[in-house]
């Protein structure tokens, strides 16, 4: 059995859907999960009509137990053994914790942080050789990040759960590797926010397509963290320079200031 | 006879002069627009000039092929009666990122490209009945452009200009080998117009900065919308034009498309991958 198997979470989104394509043009087969039924039956159409592999879709959520067990079963019952897990399934949310419902802040936690973790735990009982996951983090998981508190930190969980669960498994041949992306320019509210960062949001954005394409490179290359972007491997490195308190303070300042530009505009 | 006249991209720029102007001719016109408030804001201003116009909006959003499927068959049962004696295949963007629709396809290759070619497909029935014509807005700008087959979203090498190109030349291409394999069949007859350059937002829409400011410039120098459609005019109403073989018109006259527009292998080739990239089983 010569076929390589790769799951992808969160595949109807923009990075979702470039990613997906990358690993279709790669050979992959397919295995979807998102919880947006229509975008998942377009893609898988899009898909169909640009290659011959097969997109096998569930239409859930992550977070239920029940119905990833029927993810996992189907794996078990056709014999099909993991070659790649992709994690994209993720949320952002801004604004003032205080401001913010529990339940919404809660909910970014689980998916984000919770979400992937699950996915991974059970995902390496159904390894193939190798097994390869790709954790979609954020650079926001580099700094505490005011506005974004949940948002960040559940990122930060992303790239050090990577760090550690690579020690641990790297000698089982699952190599973890984490990827750090600026905002991508895949919405019209995102490109809103990269455009009112100005000359700086321009030059640290990168298209998607390429994006899905390095993230692959990296992860064949065992890359532990993967930062799209030269300049903003360069503010990353400067940045773990500087205090986190400081950068709390910092980072605030910014995001108030983006907040009242795209607020007045 | 009145005619029966469809038009994307009817909200603004040439499309919705079109649409004014097929209109105050007392015309039947069925408009597309993206959202339902520029369509009727778009209809409040024809109303204004002639209260008791024959004009319907629609919305669909071209980059989704579930909406086409969908506004086809409204327009299909509209024009049940009376046939469809014009498409005019004119809705365009420009984003300046590479974004990609639901089904994962490169926006400017589906709203500019791949919507004219499924709209045009499922509107077929009714065209054929009035032995009707199909009209392009393409631009001058598909001359020096090739299809890049092998990656034909442009994932890897994305840049509006080069995307735009593409997209103006597959409009071309379309035109072309639509007219290879319909034209005789079913005396249904395909045109691609160069609009030449036109004062229109098409670039400002989604540019900032300096792009947006080239944009602002090189609209100074255009004509504006309401100058050129006497192109589509010239065609619509002079049934002389059906003898000639060019399909390309600039000012009302027919020229030479770019060479590679005209090769028989490269307008075949896209033809196939789109009608696949189309899924026709499914949204049949």
């Amino acid at each position: 059995m010569n076929d390589k198997y790769c799951l992808i979470t969160g595949a109807t989104g923009g990075l979702g859907r470039a990613i997906t394509y990358e690993a279709a043009s790669r050979g992959y087969e397919l295995i979807l999960v998102d919880l947006d039924d229509r975008n998942l039956e377009s893609l898988k159409i899009g898909l169909k009509s640009n290659f011959n592999v097969s997109v096998i879709t569930f239409n859930i959520s992550i977070l239920d137990k029940d119905q990833m067990t029927g993810v996992w079963n189907y794996l078990k019952e056709n014999n099909i053994k993991l070659d790649m897990l992709i994690n994209v399934a993720g949320r952002d949310e801004e604004g003032f914790f205080a401001n913010t419902l529990p339940v919404v802040s809660i909910g970014i936690a689980e998916l984000n942080a919770v979400g992937t973790l699950s996915m991974i735990s059970n995902a390496i009982k159904y390894k193939s050789n190798t097994l390869r996951v790709i954790n979609i983090s954020s650079m926001a998981g580099f700094y505490p990040m005011p506005l974004k508190a949940v948002y960040s930190a559940s990122k930060r969980f992303l790239i050090d759960l990577g760090y550690s669960l690579n020690d641990e498994l790297n000698s089982q041949n699952i190599y973890i590797t984490t990827v750090c992306p600026a905002g991508l320019p895949t919405r019209a509210d995102i490109i809103e926010k990269i455009d009112s960062q100005g000359f700086f949001g321009r030059v640290t954005t990168l298209n998607v397509g390429i994006v899905a394409r390095r993230i692959f490179e990296n992860a064949f290359r065992n890359k532990k963290i993967y930062i799209p972007g030269f300049l903003n491997q360069v503010v990353v490195i400067i940045s773990n320079l500087i205090p986190q308190r400081v950068l709390a303070k910092l980072v605030g300042k910014r995001w108030r200031k983006t907040n009242c530009r795209i607020s007045h505009s | 006879m009145r005619k029966t006249i469809i038009i994307s991209g009817a909200t603004s720029g040439i499309g919705f002069a079109l649409a004014k102007e097929y209109t105050i001719n007392d015309e039947r016109v069925i408009a597309l627009g993206r959202n339902s408030e520029s369509s009727s804001n778009a209809l409040k201003e024809i109303k204004s000039i002639k209260p008791d116009c024959d004009i319907i909006y629609l919305s669909a959003d071209l980059s989704s092929l579930e909406e086409i499927d969908n506004v086809c068959k409204k327009i299909l049962k509209l024009t049940e009666n009376t046939g469809i004696d014009v498409l005019i295949n004119n809705a365009s963007t420009v984003p300046k990122w590479y974004l990609t629709t639901k089904q994962g396809y490169e926006m400017q290759f589906q709203v500019n490209h791949l919507s004219a070619m499924a709209i045009t497909r499922k509107l077929m029935r009714g065209l054929i009945k009035n032995k009707g014509m199909i009209i392009t807005t393409s631009s001058r700008s598909h001359r020096g452009a090739t299809i890049n087959f092998n990656d034909i979203m442009l994932s890897q090498r994305y840049n509006l200009l080069k995307a735009y190109k593409q997209s103006k030349l597959a409009n071309v291409l379309f035109t072309y080998e639509f007219n290879r394999m319909y034209k005789n069949k079913y005396n249904v007859i395909g045109y691609a117009v160069d609009p030449g350059l036109v004062n229109t937002a098409i670039g400002e829409k989604n540019s900032s900065g300096i792009a947006r400011i080239l944009w602002k410039l090189r609209r100074k120098f255009g004509r504006l919308p309401e100058e050129i459609i006497s192109t589509y005019s010239s065609l619509i109403y002079n049934e002389k034009n059906r003898q000639v073989d060019c399909y390309y018109y600039k000012d009302s006259k027919p020229i030479q498309p770019s060479k590679y527009a005209r090769r028989v292998v490269n307008s075949r080739k896209l033809w196939d991958l789109c009608y696949k990239l189309l899924g026709d089983s499914v949204y049949e």
